[in-house]
């Protein structure tokens, strides 16, 4: 090392408090001199640095994204020579007043009344305004792709449009719901549309970023909030939830775009089923522990074996029962758990849980229909012996499920995937624990990476995502003891064990 | 969220990922407030100039080009591009002559004036410096860049960067014990 090295080397060291002056005069005495010189240069220099206000820097965060959203796309540029175009309808198409007002204002002196519609919120003059110059661009908007981001985006402005009311102390208008459900409708009939299916994927995870997002923002925005003001921004958050459900369902199994789901149908959800136990047979139906699922419709990747315990997800439309996702489990003799959405029961006593008949329930009272339950017992003889009954999820509680990629080195954020969506959230105010209530310690989640964790309580602060909760597997206990670095985790995508009975679905 | 590569916060923020964005910000707005702040000497000035560099870079964040530049270096292009216009809206082409110090409110009226003349004397001082050695020192010392980041910027080695730095700060000893010598 040369002097000038050297000397550099200390001066860093002094300044990051790594060392003292004596210190570096003690290990190069011959340097003192020079050393105590330029240290004082530096620290002259170093002492100037200014010092960023606190407050500065967390009102300057929010603004940036109070403008526009990255570089419009190319055609989207042309908005203001696409606006012009209304003018040559021809498809028969009823232009209302509100839309010529638009047209108007684009293509002539109002060039600036559109301008400053674009910043109104519901119940103001301009507003009409902004939402027909939104669907001038919408009429011009040609392929399902460009339609569905465009009304992917319109969906988030609404929700923005949400935010700025509350936080101004205003009603959030009672139209937002709709139109949030509307916008993602119409995003999903567009994927529904489309032949290519990577075009699809992708904007099946855009839609899946997007209702998380909007969920995540609602949910802090409902925490903030007093409770006279909630109903619009929970509808709204229904909305983009179930969004986020078709978006989890559509990703593993892009046949359920074919049953046409609606977000504007409030019963979307309410049948959604988890159903763990072992599976007896795998025909059309499926019986799992002694329940049977009527009409099963597999993922491609599916992968399963008779005999063994599984786990499967899904959703019940048109008497199909859509799977999002197959998994074997650890063997737990008969126990057979059932969670979704109590339906009420037929003449014969038979409950239904999210459209599936559980067989009559044995040591439990009745539950109300449209609840949450989970359900833990056996089945025999038509009759489900319930061992365990549960609560459901807390309603907009915001929860989501997906694949730990990565954990930041300072272990204070992640990065999970959920319908092949990266999300980066926060977990500095998280609790980890397993299922069953095992606390475990934020560093044990490197361990986990590429398993499956499940994030509640999910906020959105200033464009950040918060988790609140994250629940890992109880087999995932078994990794922390260092089984994961064998392969051999408790929980396995289904298929991992080999065996005659294996099956894949074509 | 701040371990993340700039890499893959970028392309996240591509996206359209606000979150992301949100974590570069949160990473590089020191530095270019500092760099902004040492070139318009005004706080208030020096915040509005820094919020409009990440404002523009979000809105441009798709047209970032991952090349030889680092992140920091084209948030560093915007702020100049910035502090330029600034300028030039106030005619004002001689970064020195700007005397609008700020203070703290637990600022003595006395001390912020020794603060003021001190900084003046120093920057007075720095700018006799040949280009590159005054670049090394700001971006070192005031602006707190990293070496692998000042060597990223001016496409030199870490190694070369350290010896600009000490060379530097032999002959600014130099000029600032020739102006103590001819004040008395």
């Amino acid at each position: 090392m040369d002097k000038s090295d050297i000397v550099t080397r200390c001066i860093d060291e002094i300044l990051e408090g790594k060392a003292s002056l004596e210190d570096c005069v003690r290990r190069y005495p011959g340097l003192a001199d020079e050393m105590r010189d330029l240290l004082a240069v530096a620290e002259s220099i170093h002492q100037q640095r200014p010092v960023i206000s606190p407050q500065f820097k967390s009102y300057a965060r929010s603004r940036i994204f109070a403008g526009d959203s990255p570089a419009p796309l190319p055609r989207e540029r042309q908005g203001v020579i696409g606006w012009l175009n209304p003018l040559t309808l021809t498809n028969g198409i009823r232009v209302p007043v509100a839309v010529l007002l638009a047209v108007f204002a684009v293509a002539g002196s109002g060039v600036t009344i559109a301008y400053a519609s674009q910043s109104s919120l519901p119940g103001e003059v301009l507003y009409p305004v902004k939402i027909s110059s939104e669907n001038v661009r919408l009429a011009f908007t040609v392929t399902p792709e460009s339609k569905a981001k465009l009304n992917l985006e319109l969906a988030g402005r609404r929700v923005e449009e949400a935010v700025t009311q509350s936080v101004r102390g205003q009603d959030v208008s009672g139209t937002t719901a709709q139109a949030v459900a509307r916008h993602l409708d119409a995003v999903i009939k567009e994927i529904e549309s489309l032949d290519n299916e990577e075009k699809s994927k992708s904007l099946i995870s855009q839609l899946s970023v997007s209702t998380i997002n909007q969920q995540a923002t609602l949910s802090q925005l409902i925490a903030e909030t007093p409770e006279s003001k909630h109903a619009a921004l929970e509808e709204t958050i229904d909305a983009s939830r179930r969004g986020s459900t078709v978006a989890v369902v559509a990703d593993a199994n892009p046949s359920f775009l074919e049953s046409a789901p609606s977000v504007a149908d409030i019963r979307l959800e309410e049948t959604y089923f988890k159903l763990e136990g072992v599976l007896q047979s795998a025909g059309d139906d499926w019986n799992l522990g002694g329940i049977t699922v009527k009409s099963v419709n597999l993922p491609k990747a599916a992968r399963y074996s008779v005999g063994s315990r599984m786990a499967v997800e899904g959703i019940i439309r048109n008497g199909r029962a859509f799977i999002s996702s197959v998994k074997s489990k650890e063997d737990k003799g008969n126990e057979v758990k059932i969670e979704g959405v109590f339906g009420g029961a037929d003449p014969d006593g038979v409950w239904y849980i999210s459209g599936i008949a559980i067989g009559r329930p044995q040591g439990t009272g009745q539950a109300s229909g449209g609840t949450k339950v989970k359900l833990t017992g056996l089945v025999q003889n038509g009759v489900f012996v319930v061992t365990r009954l549960e609560a459901g999820d807390t309603p907009r509680d915001v929860k989501i499920t997906g694949k730990l990629i990565e954990v930041s080195r300072n272990g204070d954020t992640i990065v999970i995937e959920v319908a092949g969506a990266r999300l980066t959230t926060s977990i500095e105010k998280a609790e980890v624990t397993t299922d069953s209530g095992v606390k475990l310690d934020k560093s044990d989640l490197r361990a986990l990476t590429g398993q499956e964790i499940v994030i509640s309580g999910l906020k959105s602060k200033e464009g950040i995502l918060y988790a609140g909760k994250i629940y890992v597997g109880d087999e995932s206990l078994a990794s922390l003891s260092g089984a994961s670095r064998s392969g051999d985790s408790g929980e396995k995508e289904a298929g991992t064990k080999s065996g005659d009975d294996e099956r894949k679905r074509d | 969220m701040a371990q993340l590569s700039d890499d893959l916060l970028i392309k996240k923020a591509a996206t359209g990922d606000k979150s992301a964005f949100a974590a570069l910000y949160d990473r590089y707005v020191e530095q270019i407030y500092r760099h902004v702040y040492y070139r318009v000497s005004c706080q208030a000035d020096a915040e509005d100039i820094t919020q409009e560099v990440f404002i523009r870079a979000w809105k441009a964040i798709r047209r970032y080009q991952r090349g030889e530049a680092l992140f920091v270096s084209w948030l560093l292009v915007i702020a100049r591009n910035l502090v330029t216009d600034f300028y030039r809206a106030r005619k004002k082409d001689d970064l020195l002559e700007d005397k609008n110090i700020p203070t703290t409110p637990d600022t003595s009226p006395e001390v912020a004036l020794e603060r003021r003349f001190e900084k003046d004397e120093l920057r007075k001082a720095i700018s006799k410096l040949k280009d590159l050695k005054q670049k090394v020192l700001i971006m070192r010392f005031i602006d707190g860049f990293s070496y692998s980041e000042i060597s990223r910027a001016l496409r030199k080695s870490e190694g070369a960067i350290r010896v600009i730095q000490y060379r530097a700060l032999l002959d600014l000893r130099k000029i600032i014990g020739r102006e103590e010598e001819s004040n008395g």
